[in-house]
């Protein structure tokens, strides 16, 4: 086999590493289970008891959550987890790890499709396991990431298809799945696709592998049975595109929803002696005023401070002090890129496409730079800086060039360890709230307590506390299902559920305590009013109470 | 014959161009004159009354000015400016205006000399000519824009030295100038001497009488700046200095608490001590310089180094800087050109470390020397296009040079409007617009009646420089009274002139005034209290073009 001949001792030890980096402590850290992680746990569990979701809806392929629907794909992955290792933090991770491991061997393979290279191949799959982009969304529920293994996948089954057809259909297949697991692939695939035809229509057109006849012309009955297939594949995805649901929800966070570009064009004329003559209204308008913060949203994931320093901005999506690659990787970036100029290989136009195309999705909206939407950027970043690595390492003189290895090694390593202090002490420790710390120690004392109680009021405070609740508790879908009632959306576009069985969930008013009989409050410190009788609290990992309980006595 | 015709008339027109965009309206736009612009011109007009500075040192190399010691190069350049058209905004500019429109020719015979083609040169000029980052430096009165030219120029003799040595020493010569012009040349200026020196080292060991004019006047031309600068300026480096700037004590502490160490220990220091920070901040710092997103869409902080909304280069430069790059870099293999070519690349990587040790986060007047690279991976990537559009047949060709003109003409005609209609309005308080108005009346006002005391609000700063240059006042007569307020390290100014104090304007210290005028801000001269005071009156009112009131002027009965 000629697969087992590429694989070499280095991608084992790196998919080893890659592995100890993404399970390690996967149950507790990130420290907390948020909110999207809960819904994915319990409507797998609610399909493995029922049959149907949280709703009572049988087999759906978009989970509505929160008001919003999902793509579903990865609700079902979840689902053998959740049977073996029950409804528990690891089962929802998992997978998700597991993909992220994967996703490290199969950059090996493409960068190895593309370049030809063994040191470039094998310094991407470096790179990608180290990255603090990949690594942490590796931890969690992020069906981002399962996306972006099976686009991966499919870049290297594309690459198959040059010396053997059916890996054709086999890549878009897979292209096809990541569009069912997260909303952004379904933007970002059909432009990667269409971009791809006019960079190979050459390859499509004449194929070398079949005497001179082209690709679709050799194989006609193959390819059409083939394309009927995916194209049936394809009408669940079209009718939820068409549905109405899931527009609603992009042109809520769409970037054209932002009414400071339209004020700006209007101060604009007015600054203007004549804000309504033809000139001026062909300077300032919806396009000159919207196009470039289009391109800024865009260019966004291309900063320096993004890539390299900060990172994402949302707490969630980063941990502090650390960007989404090792400063040391900037000058891997800046190699790269050079490096692909000279580089021979006709191939080098793929990666720069997945390169253009995959911020995409992220720069309509207006959260950017946005590392969970434009996940895909992992891939052709680590390749690129896989490039320059292996350029770096053959330019340096022979003389000198384990003193540099050696560098790079003692610089990457300081910068890993510095990120695995952030992650597993600093994360915890400075924002635990990002990923709703608590509840699993709040249920367990919830049903110790509520027998004493007929009413149970539970904070809001944090993100959709109903399914945490649901989550933790177990609580029995077929119970839960008639009672499932979600609010109307609020100005964010998500709705919650407020109340099921003898739980509210709500914000609890100063002197509501004192006043209300046989109800159990659950509330943030700064809701308990001093005074209150305290029945018990949950504290995070700093020290600070996150939760109190409470009641008159 | 006649090519070379067409190309020398195309290059005219491209500086006529160049000269037209950086000279038109001049004089008010930008809408009024920085501290440093003031002070430049005002020193010129000193040295031609008086052959001394405002502080009345005989031809200065720096300046004290405002305890900052500026080089002093372009007030010597300003003075047959000020000479002939008096002391006056385009005279104080005019220096910058034409140092611009200089390294516009500059571009062309650098990308000649090096390509032996014309119409890269051309296009490189042309790219440059419109270039809103020029633009945006060389109309000012900013010593860092001649700075860049005397660097080029210093650039381009070195290259002409190694075919006829005697040039070498016009090459010493423009880059000791450009030291004595501008601060950030003190650290530039050695770094590309020294990288030159390194590129074409086998040139120059052709002759080796050649290195030793190089080196020694390099020597001397940077022992005469360390040592001219070393006095006075320590303090003020040293505030103005990235090293100089921590994490706050606060963020410390919380990752010290967060992470169980004392902050002294030694596991602390390693993980997430200050060094750390500090390559972070200047990974940061320097990355941003070629960050799309800052060069394209974002530009500079500081409002007075950029025009509302757009960013430091047109939108349709980013592929063009793209295709300029892959263009040059590839034509790094041809062995001829190779170290010219790699001494761009030199520039372009280096222009922006001045800028990096600096304590702000971009400061593009000190990265100034990235424009000449810029422009020239423009104007490589526009050359690349074009002759990628000239492989097709005529139709097309047609097509395509019309959507690309188009699309520029578009996004100079958005710069144009942003600069010369929104950057006045919007901008008028950074390029304290209404100085000029209000100096002028008071000094109306001063004539026709003799005032006890007059308190001008130091609130805009600087107020006296203002004063100085706008009422022409006599330089000999403001030397024996010119007395700097420097109270910390930071920059101080003077507080008085006769009788003109400059300084805080407020209304319950001043009861005792009688027969005075105050000149204050909106805050420190509320209506109201003018109303409602017997003895306070409103005489004139001053507002920047977006409205805000800039000064009251009011007396005191």
């Amino acid at each position: 086999m000629k697969i087992v001949k590429k694989i070499n001792i280095w991608l084992v030890i790196i998919v080893i590493l890659a592995s100890i980096l993404r399970l390690y402590g996967l149950t507790n850290y990130p420290t907390g289970l948020n909110a999207d992680e809960a819904s994915i746990g319990y409507n797998a569990y609610s399909l493995i008891q029922t049959g149907k979701d949280e709703y009572g809806t049988p087999w759906p392929l978009s989970f509505k959550s929160f008001g919003d629907y999902k793509p579903g794909l990865y609700f079902y992955f979840v689902i053998p987890f959740i049977k073996v290792l029950g409804l528990t933090e690891l089962a929802v991770r998992l997978p998700v790890a597991l993909f992220g491991i994967g996703t490290v061997a199969l950059i090996y393979f493409l960068a190895w499709e593309i370049f030809e290279d063994k040191a470039t191949a094998i310094f991407s799959a470096l790179v990608l396991a180290i990255s603090p982009w990949s690594i942490h969304f590796s931890r969690g529920g992020w069906e981002t990431n399962v996306a972006v293994f099976f686009i991966t996948l499919a870049s290297v089954f594309l690459f198959k298809s040059f010396k053997k057809k059916i890996y054709l259909f086999w890549g878009l297949l897979a292209f096809l799945i990541s569009m069912y697991l997260y909303q952004s692939p379904r933007l970002i695939i059909p432009i990667f696709i269409l971009a791809l035809l006019l960079l190979y229509k050459d390859e499509l057109k004449i194929s070398n592998f079949n005497q001179g006849k082209s690709l679709i012309k050799s194989n006609f009955k193959l390819v059409l049975v083939y394309l009927i297939i995916l194209i049936i594949l394809t009408f669940p995805l079209l009718a939820q595109f068409t549905g109405g649901t899931g527009q609603a929800r992009f042109l809520g966070l769409s970037f054209l929803g932002d009414l400071g570009p339209k004020n700006r064009i209007n101060e604009l004329r007015g600054e203007h002696s004549n804000p309504n003559s033809i000139v001026v209204q062909l300077i300032h308008n919806k396009i000159t005023g919207y196009a470039p913060v289009w391109l800024g949203h865009y260019l966004d994931h291309f900063a320096p401070s993004f890539l390299f320093i900060t990172g994402d901005q949302i707490i969630r999506d980063k941990v502090p002090e650390v960007g989404q690659f090792f400063l040391t990787e900037s000058i891997f970036l800046i190699f790269g890129l050079i490096g692909l100029i000279n580089n021979g290989s006709k191939n080098k136009k793929f990666i720069l496409a997945l390169l253009m195309v995959s911020p995409l999705a992220s720069s309509l909206t207006f959260q950017t730079p946005n590392a969970v939407r434009s996940l895909p950027l992992v891939i052709p970043f680590s390749i690129i800086m896989g490039v320059g690595l292996a350029k770096i390492i053959k330019l340096s003189p022979e003389k000198t060039r384990s003193a540099l290895i050696l560098l790079i090694l003692v610089s990457l390593g300081f910068e890993l360890i510095h990120y695995l202090v952030s992650y597993y002490i600093l994360y915890p420790n400075l924002n635990s709230q990002a990923w709703e710390y608590g509840f699993a120690q709040m249920v367990p004392k919830l049903e110790k307590y509520q027998g004493q109680f007929s009413k149970v009021v539970i904070t809001d405070r944090y993100d959709q506390p109903y399914i945490l609740v649901l989550f933790y508790e177990k609580y029995d879908p077929i119970k839960y299902q008639p009672q499932s009632k979600l609010t109307k959306r609020d100005k964010f576009n998500f709705g919650t559920v407020r109340s099921f069985d003898k739980y509210e969930f709500r914000s609890i008013s100063p002197n509501e305590i004192q006043n209300t009989k046989s109800t159990l409050f659950i509330g943030t410190k700064d809701e308990i009013s001093p005074g209150s009788h305290i029945i018990d609290q949950v504290l995070d990992p700093a020290g600070n109470p996150t939760f109190v309980f409470s009641s008159t006595i | 014959m006649k090519k070379i015709n067409q190309t020398i008339i195309l290059l005219l027109l491209i500086i006529l161009l160049s000269f037209g965009l950086r000279i038109w309206q001049i004089s008010s736009v930008p809408p009024g004159l920085t501290w440093d612009e003031a002070t430049l011109g005002y020193n010129a007009y000193s040295i031609i009354k008086t052959g001394g500075d405002e502080y009345g040192s005989l031809l200065p190399l720096t300046l004290k000015s405002f305890g900052d010691y500026k080089p002093a190069v372009y007030v010597y350049l300003d003075i047959p400016f000020v000479y002939i058209l008096g002391l006056n905004e385009l005279a104080v500019r005019l220096p910058s205006v034409v140092m611009g429109t200089l390294l516009v020719l500059l571009i062309y015979l650098f990308m000649v000399e090096i390509f032996n083609n014309r119409l890269l040169g051309l296009s490189c000029s042309l790219m440059l000519s419109i270039s809103p980052f020029a633009v945006q430096f060389s109309r000012p009165a900013f010593e860092s824009n001649v700075a860049v030219t005397l660097n080029i120029l210093g650039i381009l003799f070195f290259i002409k030295g190694l075919k006829k040595n005697k040039w070498f020493i016009l090459s010493a010569i423009f880059f000791s100038l450009s030291i004595f012009t501008y601060q950030a040349s003190r650290l530039f200026v050695p770094m590309i001497l020294l990288s030159l020196v390194i590129l074409f080292w086998k040139y120059l060991m052709i002759n080796k009488f050649t290195v030793m004019t190089v080196l020694i006047l390099a020597v001397v031309a940077l022992i005469n700046g360390y040592l001219i600068f070393g006095a006075g300026q320590g303090g003020r480096l040293s505030t103005m200095n990235y090293f100089a700037y921590t994490r706050s004590s606060g963020t410390v502490k919380q990752l010290s608490k967060a992470l169980g160490e004392n902050v002294k220990d030694l596991k602390f220091q390693i993980i997430e001590g200050e060094w750390f920070s500090y390559i972070r901040g200047l990974f940061e710092r320097y990355l941003i310089y070629f960050s799309p997103k800052m060069l394209f869409v974002d530009g500079d902080y500081n409002l007075r180094d950029r025009v509302p909304d757009l960013g430091t280069l047109y939108y349709f430069s980013l592929p063009l800087f793209f295709l300029g790059f892959i263009y040059l870099w590839k034509a790094k293999s041809d062995q001829k050109i190779n170290s010219f070519i790699k001494l761009f690349f030199v520039l372009l990587f280096l222009a922006p470390i001045p800028a990096v040790l600096s304590r702000d986060l971009i400061t593009e007047i000190r990265a100034l020397n990235l424009v000449f690279p810029l422009a020239i991976l423009e104007g490589a990537g526009l050359f690349w296009l074009i002759k990628y559009l000239l492989k097709y047949k005529s139709r097309y060709l047609y097509v395509g040079f019309s959507i690309i003109g188009f699309i520029m003409m578009a996004n100079v005609v958005i710069y144009l409007d942003r600069y010369f209609v929104h950057m006045p309005k919007e901008y008028g308080q950074d390029w304290l617009a209404r100085y000029k108005n209000v100096v002028l009346d008071m000094n109306s006002l001063v004539k026709n009646h003799q005032y006890n005391e007059i308190i001008f609000t130091d609130y805009y700063g600087q107020p006296y420089i203002y004063y100085l240059f706008y009422t022409l006042y006599p330089p000999q007569n403001f030397q024996s009274q010119a007395i700097l307020d420097q109270p910390t390290v930071d920059v101080g100014t003077v507080r008085r002139i006769d009788n003109i104090f400059f300084k805080h304007v407020y209304l319950p210290d001043n009861r005792g005034l009688k027969n005075s005028l105050l000149i204050g801000t909106e805050m420190e001269l509320p209506l109201s209290d003018i109303q409602t005071s017997q003895n306070l009156k409103l005489i004139k009112e001053y507002k920047f073009a977006d409205g805000q009131v800039a000064f009251r002027i009011v007396r005191v009965e």
